[in-house]
């Protein structure tokens, strides 16, 4: 107490805060120094500095009568970010409008011009179902290992999404994982690359340019992807939906000023939100616990599953078809939308460069951000 | 924590499964609207499986000489973060 009039937070620091502050420093630091995923990083650190400091009462929570000075999942919000987290992710209105952004940002171009690409998207969520099975022999509930599993996906909206469904209290683990990892793509991938492709696999020319599609194609596409994957699985319907509606405004030539705002400014309002309400959830309470260093692990074991299962796909896939394919670009199948070709496109000038390979790999990116919405939206539908 | 195994693997075998499945069904869909969009080529689910790079299948770009056009490196695909 100060002058006997103001209580400072010194008393109430815990070496637990005092963790979660280097924590938090350590977020900033990778996204500031090292720039790694900066946007979400950046929010996230600040978001964990400032919750651990003890008495700001930014995540207080009041439960039958009582102030916890951590978010309690079920609990009445009382502090600024404890609102913000309770209508922003509890009523998963963030998440799915960031969708909304993400698909008024991406060209399906690629896709439609070369759909079975889209099967490289689904051979990469292997690594969604590999982890959500290890993560349930080492002991996780069914609904926490989905939780898990969909790090896999790298795809972060859509793991907050389905964290936020199935496991709430595992939201700060997962999402961070899942940003941490997506940031990491270029040192994960391509050891896992090499490893399962020879040199000569990964010297197979392909044509660097895709056939021209037209804006017929692309309008009708968001239109057709939403209904069938939503008659498929109802309960994808909410990310498909917006996904593919953000993307029927960019491709529609009509709504340029909604494409706009959807994939810039309430896109960046939306990832200041997001990343302070999941560093804020990132309390010692909340986070601290042996869990969650579980989560870490195997967050990079789904993503080092998901790029073989992509890999190993594109093997299969020459087997059968007469213009080989370079396995490589099967690697891009994790989401991680454009890191995920991007470094494809690197190691594939390495090996031949006659190769440019982005545009190829580029159909598996996008493939699979659909194949890790779908894969979540069936994890909500069977276990929920 | 006990985990009811039957239902886990009905979650993870068939979810991975359908994940599948609604991808091929969307892929064939996509398959048959560019053919549909671009008649010059007929649709076949021959072509579909057989042929390397799909775009062929359903094109209407000819190109005229056998130099492949030039390459953009830089083509859509403007910064180092990833969108999602």
């Amino acid at each position: 107490m100060l002058f006997d009039v103001l209580e400072t937070g010194l008393p109430g620091i815990t070496w637990g805060a005092i963790a979660m502050l280097i924590g938090g420093a350590l977020l900033l630091y990778l996204g500031i120094v090292k720039k790694m995923e900066p946007l979400l990083l950046v929010p996230i650190g600040f978001g964990v500095i400032l919750v651990n400091m003890p008495f700001g009462g930014l995540m207080d929570t009041v439960v039958d009568g009582v102030l916890y000075h951590y978010y309690v999942v079920g609990g009445e919000p009382v502090g600024l970010l404890s609102r913000l987290f309770y209508y922003g992710l509890d009523w998963e209105i963030i998440p799915l409008f960031i969708f909304l952004g993400l698909g008024a940002m991406t060209d399906f171009g690629p896709i439609i011009a070369n759909p079975k690409t889209l099967l490289l998207g689904a051979g990469a969520q292997f690594g969604v179902y590999f982890a959500f099975f290890a993560a349930l022999l080492l002991g996780f509930s069914i609904h926490e290992a989905a939780s898990i599993g969909i790090i896999g996906g790298a795809d972060g909206p859509t793991t907050i999404y389905l964290t936020n469904r199935l496991a709430p209290t595992f939201i700060g683990s997962t999402a961070v994982a899942a940003y941490t990892y997506m940031a990491l793509v270029p040192i994960i991938q391509p050891p896992i690359i090499k490893l399962l492709t020879s040199k000569k696999e990964r010297q197979i020319y392909m044509k660097p340019q895709l056939r021209e599609v037209s804006r017929k194609e692309k309008v009708i596409f968001p239109v057709i992807a939403a209904i069938i994957i939503i008659l498929l699985v109802p309960a994808a319907a909410p990310l498909i939906g917006m996904f593919m509606l953000g993307n029927l405004l960019r491709e529609s030539g009509v709504t340029e000023r909604l494409a706009d705002t959807a994939s810039n400014a309430m896109m960046n309002i939306l990832t200041v939100c997001l990343g302070l309400c999941v560093g804020a959830f990132m309390t010692a309470e909340n986070f601290l616990r042996f869990e969650s260093l579980l989560v870490f692990c195997l967050g990079i074991v789904a993503f080092a599953a998901a790029t073989a299962g992509g890999i190993l796909l594109a093997k299969l896939m020459n087997l059968f078809i007469k213009e080989k394919i370079n396995p490589m670009i099967g690697a891009a199948g994790v989401s991680a939308v454009p890191m995920a070709a991007r470094v494809v496109q690197k190691i594939g000038q390495e090996e031949n460069p006659q190769n440019f390979l982005l545009m190829q790999a580029m159909g598996p990116n996008i493939a699979g951000v659909i194949g890790t919405a779908t894969a979540a939206g069936l994890f909500i539908g069977m276990l929920q | 924590m006990d985990v009811d195994w039957n239902q886990a693997l009905q979650v993870g075998m068939i979810g991975f499964a359908l994940v599948f499945l609604v991808l091929v069904i969307l892929a064939l869909v996509m398959q048959f609207t560019g053919w549909f969009f671009n008649k010059s080529v007929g649709f076949s689910f021959k072509n579909f499986f057989k042929k390397g790079e799909g775009d062929e299948a359903v094109t209407d770009l000819k190109i005229e000489s056998e130099e492949e056009p030039e390459y953009d490196p830089d083509l859509q695909i403007s910064n180092g973060n990833n969108q999602n």
